[in-house]
């Protein structure tokens, strides 16, 4: 083999290097050495290394893709949670119901205010149960915002029923002055359905 | 040490759930488990609507202290001391403002840093 052959054929070499380097890996280097020559090898040998950066290129594209698919799913799941976070029930002729689980925070509190409202306009009921079982401690300010609820539901002429409050809630509603006049509150959600129904039962 | 990312409200509901269950593997009480839960909820909620998001650090520099620490990217706070006071409220969402005053209330220790277009960095420290 000359030395000008091998120079082509390193020439050759690095110029398909250039280009893969910048991204085009379908590129391969051509060569009319024989393979069993220095520079017929190392094409070769070159090209098989281009090919399993393509095939792992190939694989990488596709992880990402079923990624992103993942990501967009976790996304509308969380969404969904949010939205299942405030459930408003029909639980009888005239009784609303919102159980809250967890941590009830400002954001939360502004959500359950303003699908309650709308709910109690759609359905025109008398009585409303907000039950808050699942919730162990609240600030004062979120407190607060629930005697508002329970002011602005008598308003658009529904009875609010609290049930369920942790010790720690009903510290905090007595600490910011709650009138108890302004809200019924009962110890589960089963009383608060029974004063419900007798109540209904009674204005007939 | 356990480092949760802040990147939309979904993050924001996780990051209120391992941080609550965290305290309860620390041995914190009931009641400090749930507070640590609600400020993590309010400082995460705050740090994505107004800071762009971020991420928040749960850490415990020593036995009976849990430390939350909450980085945001957002234009910063113009005045800390009325953030602080319930009723203030900036950016497109104007919820009911008073998030920043309930973790000062509900923290043993409070620390807000914020340098107008550097971000925010809220500290909040629980003992039991």
């Amino acid at each position: 083999m000359s030395q000008t052959e091998v120079e082509t054929g390193v020439h050759e070499i690095l110029s398909v290097l250039t280009q893969v380097a910048a991204g085009d890996l379908s590129l391969r280097v051509q060569t009319s050495e024989a393979p069993d020559s220095a520079v017929g090898a190392l094409a070769a040998g070159i090209n098989g290394i281009i090919e399993a950066w393509r095939e792992s290129e190939v694989k990488a594209r596709k992880i990402k893709r079923a990624l992103e698919a993942k990501l967009g799913t976790i996304e509308t799941q969380a969404a969904a949670i949010r939205e299942l976070s405030t459930p408003i029930m029909d639980i009888w002729d005239d009784v609303l119901l919102l159980p809250i689980v967890g941590v009830l925070d400002t954001r939360r509190s502004t959500d359950v205010m303003s699908n309650l409202l709308d709910a109690v306009c759609q359905k025109q009921c008398k009585y409303v149960i907000l039950d808050i079982t699942g919730v162990e401690v609240v600030d004062t300010s979120t407190a607060d915002y629930l005697i508002k609820v329970v002011r602005a539901l008598r308003m658009l002429g529904s009875r609010c029923v609290l049930t369920g409050l942790s010790p720690a809630v009903a510290q905090t509603l007595v600490q910011i002055g709650a009138e108890l006049s302004e809200v019924t509150t009962l110890r589960s959600l089963r009383e608060g359905l029974r004063h419900c129904l007798t109540s209904i039962r009674n204005e007939r | 040490m356990l480092e949760l990312p802040l990147a939309n409200l979904g993050d924001v509901d996780v990051a209120t759930v391992t941080a609550r269950n965290w305290a309860l593997r620390a041995g914190a009480p009931k009641q400090v488990q749930w507070e640590l839960a609600l400020i993590t909820s309010e400082a995460g909620s705050n740090a994505v609507i107004h800071g762009g998001g971020g991420h928040a650090t749960l850490s415990e520099p020593e036995p009976g202290t849990l430390k939350l620490e909450v980085v945001d990217r957002g234009p910063g706070i113009g005045d800390v001391t009325a953030a602080v006071g319930d009723g203030f409220s900036q950016g497109a969402w104007v919820r009911l403002g008073c998030g920043l005053g309930a973790i000062q209330r509900l923290a043993d220790v409070f620390e807000l840093r914020s340098l107008p277009g550097g971000g925010t960095t809220l500290i909040a420290v629980k003992h039991f």
